[in-house]
């Protein structure tokens, strides 16, 4: 074999959809988010950058956050992906237009995670993802009446702490409830800060970001504030809360090449050997039944209720929002209740998407599985994704 | 058992507090469905007033309602109420501003125990509680509105009673 021949090996063996240099996911692209894009695209040794964000870009957005007029209206994880494109051409993007919480885990998989967002509860799921998935995290915040920019880094691992092990009952009694009377979470409040302070954060974010891709995970359950009205700087550190809500537990998920579309329920059972397990959908809930609060229909279906459209969402007789009652949906799907149909469904027909977690249960260990179907980054340098 | 201590322990003192509290007040039968520990429960009210809308339209008092809970793995960081709460039967129709078959609307917050949810719940069915503002039903909202207030709760016996055992014995004449 010469030279040429084992370079072109070399090349076929290489893994297509694993892009060289490291994956930074960016969670976010408002008042922060937008200012450290660019600082992230020009990163040296970066190779895929992911975005995540549910939101469009208003008019009231050009006073504080990093765009020009004519991104108006457009997505916001779309328009700061051409930008980075234009700043690194080398990057691949991925950019997802969706809520967080909705993306497949295995689309956020990361060497880091940067949390640019304003919400309590948005927050609290990324600090989740991050932990299942065993990546570092550096969720940035800022306070417009303090002049205050912080940023708390975060490494998923034994003894360290997460975000939610420094909240107390009050913290917790803060987030959105869900109520069957409202049409869900309404809009989050914008935090009124300047542009300045949104790049004081996004810089220490940045900083911080390249220590840990440097292998620096020194200031790992710190948190670093900046008071900008005195121009203190403080430098906090963290400890685990041995009684925290969270479980800190990570989900080391196994690679199947099967999507969702060829692997059934039954087959998904039978990837553990023991006859008692049970099928689980990392914390995701089956619903049987739609129910709608103003008129009373209620549509029978087996889908995921995480994973429901906005258009299966809405009722077609009265165009309120249906919604699942807990005894009308179940958490696990245990062996022997399958019932032969139901065994022989896909997993994309319950609403499950390539990148999606699944777990099974047995009686000693539970397995977690990825399964296949994740946008493939390296095929074309930028990938944008709706999810309705 | 799920990975999770915390919740876990939460599970299992809300299952023995709940049957303690039910076999305390009497008019509840609350039954845990079977897990380790259980993670759901139908409580069953029986003596407890509340509304219901009969065929013929006429609104009567209807003394019993059962309620699903249920305890997502996540319940101690966040709450859906509708996730939490399925309001089962027997009667079809309640007539209530917060109640609408199978959902019940009461105040919760992340970790909210079983018996202060079932407590929320009795309030709710009695009228102690409601809110004709954000309602499931509007028939029954605007019906409250018009009553006069002195007629709510329709069950006014208070249920968080605990049985005071007081050992009284006469004193001894000097």
């Amino acid at each position: 074999m010469n030279a040429y021949q084992a370079k072109i090996i070399r090349r076929l063996r290489r893994d297509p959809s694993r892009p060289r240099g490291k994956r930074v996911l960016v969670v976010g692209c408002g008042n922060i988010g937008s200012q450290l894009v660019p600082l992230v695209a020009r990163m040296k040794g970066i190779g895929m950058l992911i975005l995540v964000d549910c939101d469009g870009y208003e008019e009231s957005n050009l006073s504080s956050q990093s765009i020009s007029s004519s991104d108006i209206g457009r997505a916001k994880a779309f328009v700061q992906a051409r930008l980075a494109r234009k700043l690194n051409p080398r990057l691949r993007v991925l950019a997802i237009h969706a809520r967080l919480e909705c993306v497949p885990l295995g689309w956020l998989r990361s060497d880091v995670m940067l949390a640019c967002l304003d919400s309590k509860e948005a927050r609290r799921c990324a600090n989740e993802i991050a932990w299942r998935l065993g990546t570092p995290l550096i969720d940035a915040g800022i306070e417009a009446s303090g002049l205050l920019a912080r940023v708390n880094i975060y490494r998923p691992a034994a003894n360290q702490p997460c975000l939610e092990c420094a909240w107390d009952r009050r913290d917790y009694a803060q987030l959105p409830v869900k109520h069957p009377c409202d049409a869900g979470l309404g809009p989050s409040t914008p935090t009124g800060a300047p542009a300045c302070l949104g790049a004081l954060a996004a810089a220490l974010q940045a900083l911080e970001c390249l220590k840990i891709l440097a292998g620096d995970l020194s200031n790992a359950g710190k948190q670093i504030l900046i008071e900008a009205g005195t121009h203190r700087h403080f430098l906090t550190g963290f400890s685990m809360h041995p009684k925290c809500r969270f479980n800190h537990a990570g989900w080391n998920a196994s690679k199947i090449s099967r999507t969702p579309a060829q692997l059934s329920v039954g087959a998904a059972l039978r990837l553990a050997s023991d006859a008692g397990a049970s099928l689980t959908f990392a914390g995701m809930h089956l619903a049987r039944q739609l129910d709608c609060p103003g008129c009373g229909f209620s549509p029978r279906v087996y889908r995921l209720e995480e994973r429901l459209s906005r258009r299966e969402r809405i009722c077609p007789q009265c165009g309120q929002d249906l919604l699942v009652a807990g005894f009308h949906s179940q958490s696990q799907l245990k062996t022997k209740e399958v019932e032969p149909v139901l065994a022989a469904r896909s997993l994309a027909s319950l609403g499950l998407r390539g990148g999606d977690f699944i777990s099974i249960k047995g009686s000693q260990r539970e397995s977690f599985y990825e399964l296949g179907g994740a946008p493939a980054v390296a095929r074309s340098r930028l990938i944008t994704r709706s999810i309705p | 058992m799920s990975n999770d201590a915390v919740f876990d322990a939460f599970l299992a003192k809300q299952l023995e507090e709940g049957l303690a509290w039910a076999k305390n007040i009497g008019v509840l039968s609350l039954s845990p469905i079977p897990g380790a520990p259980p993670s759901r429960y139908v409580a069953h009210f029986v003596d407890c007033k509340g509304l219901v809308q009969q065929n013929d339209g006429r609104i009567v008092e209807f003394d019993q309602f059962m309620v699903g809970i249920y305890f997502p793995e996540d319940y101690l960081r966040h709450v859906e109420i509708p996730r939490v709460l399925t309001y089962l039967g027997p009667h079809p129709s309640p007539f209530h501003p917060n109640i609408r078959p199978p959902f019940l609307c009461a105040h919760l917050v992340p970790g909210t125990s079983l018996v202060d949810i079932l407590y929320a719940c009795y309030e709710v069915w009695t009228y102690s509680i409601f809110s004709a503002a954000d309602s499931l039903n509007p028939a029954a909202a605007q019906w409250s509105r018009q009553q006069d207030r002195k007629r709510f709760p329709i069950d006014r016996r208070p249920l968080k009673r605990s049985p005071r055992r007081t050992n009284l014995t006469p004193m001894e004449a000097k």
